[in-house]
């Protein structure tokens, strides 16, 4: 009895090895195959599917039927049922064959371990896309970028995915790109406009609106600091730092902080080749030589035929002050805002000086072998 | 297919050359005419890049948060020009490091600077590559590289920035991913659609566009200022003086 239990069970375990393989042929249907389904009885619903998202197929007569993970017989005999179910055929021949497997790669990048491209195959999700990219460790799965090949964006937050939903794990279709983005630090804002070390921060906790403008280096000098604008997804307020209460406004993660710099228009910025680099003050009419001159007229060594004239659009062109400053030509009439770059010769005191102590020691110098 | 991110992997040069080129003669424009909203930052740029470049840069700006907007350090170049950065290039290496034999020396050159003798054209002769800063909006450039300088930290994803300046290196390298760039992973600067190096790193093989030439009287005055200026730029090989 024991010996034949023991061939009963030998048996079943080949029976278990081989039918893996005879259940191996046909495949099972996936998001994104082409499908084509013919009945004979019923040639309304003869035609071409593509295997949606979801994985279900819209059929004449049936509606949204489900498809993925069965065969194409499987897939056939339910139809073939389901039409003789529901009346509309007495008897139904219906033959399913996979016309289109998917094809094509998807390319992934970013911070990411390996960056590359992959063949699509069926059913492949950005969950499968992301295991071979191997995020780096401070990747930001918050905002995975997902661009189809029409140029379509779609920011996922990948840390949402549930496998049993598939929420937050799209399809791959043909010429998609990942693209993941390195976290930033911590929680962030946004200063900008007039302070010294504009750009992206860290948010610290109890933050204030003075605070981050401070972390921002201090108010530039031609900020405004009784208009700056606080930006919290799309409401704006306007602070006065000189106000203390304002000022002690809290930020939050993401705000952005606008510091207003249209008391600077009022000014003209002359810088490089000029006796004192600085700031003007704007009255209308100011001409390039009065800007000049104000800051001490340009030093020896200046390029003035290349003068550069920049306004607050970033419009830059570049002017010959010479015919000017000796009065062939005339004037230009500047701009509140704009900035004036003359090339070459900037003043160094320091070599002034040097120069100045070397002439006093030659001369002295001459004056002892004089005598 | 392993990437070390602190060492950084440009595109095998090998593998650019397979790439086969389909150009159907897309024009160069003008970024002053058809994007006067992007910034030249440098007097050397020459402001050219093909159509759809300029097209895609341009949606990438409108990406970015307000106040904020690109600065072009690079464009096309001519090909002459790419030939005088590598051989500078390697004039360098060899100062910096006169130990290093004739193979290393080129491939290191190699790592920084697209060989001009190659098959593939180097991506910026195509029209196709754009050296990229961020600019607030009195132009002055936000921080990208802190606490490097000069060649440290060139690496898109480097470790060890601050995090302000991987804010904002991030910040740019979103806006032009979404749009449809590709980037060097070597060079967080250096962003391209439709040479070799974007074929290579989009495991495409073939690519848009090929070499493409302007008139010299386009660029002849740029060019001059470009050479003032690289002949004063210090080796990036050597360490900073300060």
């Amino acid at each position: 009895m024991r010996r034949l239990l023991v061939l009963l069970a030998v048996l079943c375990g080949l029976v278990g090895l081989a039918w893996p393989q005879a259940g191996a042929a046909p495949r099972t249907i996936q998001p994104g195959d082409k499908l084509r389904i013919v009945c004979e009885e019923e040639p309304s619903i003869s035609k071409d599917y593509t295997v949606k998202e979801d994985g279900t197929i819209t059929v004449t007569f049936l509606g949204t039927i489900r498809v993925q993970g069965q065969n194409a017989e499987q897939l056939g005999a339910f139809i073939a049922k389901k039409l003789e179910d529901d009346r509309i055929v007495r008897r139904a021949t219906v033959r399913v064959t996979i016309i289109g497997e998917v094809s094509g790669r998807v390319s992934f990048g970013g911070a990411v371990r390996s960056a590359g491209d992959a063949p699509l195959t069926a059913g492949m999700r950005l969950a499968d896309v992301l295991k071979l990219a191997n995020p780096l460790p401070d990747a930001d799965l918050t905002r995975v970028q997902l661009r189809s090949a029409e140029g379509t964006l779609n920011v996922i937050d990948f840390t949402k995915f549930d496998p049993q939903t598939n929420s937050a794990n799209p399809v791959m279709r043909a010429g998609d790109t990942i693209t993941i983005v390195l976290k930033v630090q911590g929680e962030t804002i946004t200063v900008l406009g007039g302070v010294v070390r504009p750009g992206v921060m860290e948010w610290k906790r109890e933050m204030t609106v003075a605070g981050a403008v401070q972390q921002a280096g201090g108010l530039s000098p031609l900020a405004r600091g009784s208009r700056v604008r606080l930006r919290r997804g799309t409401t704006e307020r306007t602070i006065d730092l000189g106000n203390p209460t304002q000022a002690s406004t809290l930020v939050q993660p993401g705000d952005q902080v606008l510091v207003d710099i249209s008391e600077g228009r009022r000014y003209v910025r002359v810088g490089g080749g000029v006796q004192v680099p600085g700031l003007v003050e704007f009255t209308p009419g100011l001409t390039l030589m009065e800007a000049v001159q104000n800051r001490g007229g340009v030093v020896p060594k200046a390029q003035v035929n290349k003068v550069e004239i920049q306004t607050v659009d970033l419009e830059r062109r570049t002017v010959d002050l010479g015919p000017i400053l000796a009065g062939y030509a005339a004037d230009i009439t500047l701009q509140a805002g704009d900035v004036v770059t003359i090339p070459g010769g900037e003043r160094r005191r320091s070599g002034g000086s040097l120069q100045q102590i070397g002439i006093a020691v030659i001369g002295i110098l001459l004056f002892f072998l004089g005598g | 297919m392993s990437w070390d991110r602190s060492i950084g992997r440009p595109e095998p040069v090998a593998a650019l050359d397979r790439i086969r080129h389909v150009d159907d003669g897309e024009p160069l424009v003008s970024l002053l005419d058809a994007a006067p909203e992007i910034v030249i930052h440098r007097d050397s740029v020459i402001p050219y890049l093909r159509e759809t470049v300029v097209r895609m840069l341009k949606d990438a700006q409108s990406r970015l948060p307000e106040g904020v907007r690109f600065g072009v350090t690079d464009a096309w170049r001519p090909l002459q020009r790419q030939v005088r950065i590598y051989e500078r290039m390697t004039a360098w290496l060899k100062e910096a490091k006169p130990e290093l034999p004739p193979h290393m020396v080129k491939r290191t050159v190699n790592r920084w600077v697209a060989p001009p003798n190659r098959k593939a054209p180097p991506g910026h002769c195509t029209g196709a590559a754009v050296d990229l800063v961020l600019l607030n909006a009195q132009g002055e450039v936000l921080d990208t590289t802190s606490p490097f300088d000069r060649l440290g930290g060139a690496p898109t994803f480097s470790y060890g920035l601050t995090p302000e300046a991987r804010a904002n290196r991030m910040m740019l390298y979103e806006a032009m991913m979404a749009a449809g760039f590709s980037n060097c992973r070597d060079e967080w600067w250096h962003y391209s659609y439709g040479d070799a190096g974007w074929a290579v790193r989009m495991g495409l093989d073939e690519c848009i566009y090929d070499a493409i030439d302007l008139p010299m009287e386009e660029y002849a005055e740029k060019e001059e200022v470009w050479v003032r200026l690289f002949q004063s730029r210090p080796n990036p090989f050597l360490p900073s003086p300060d």
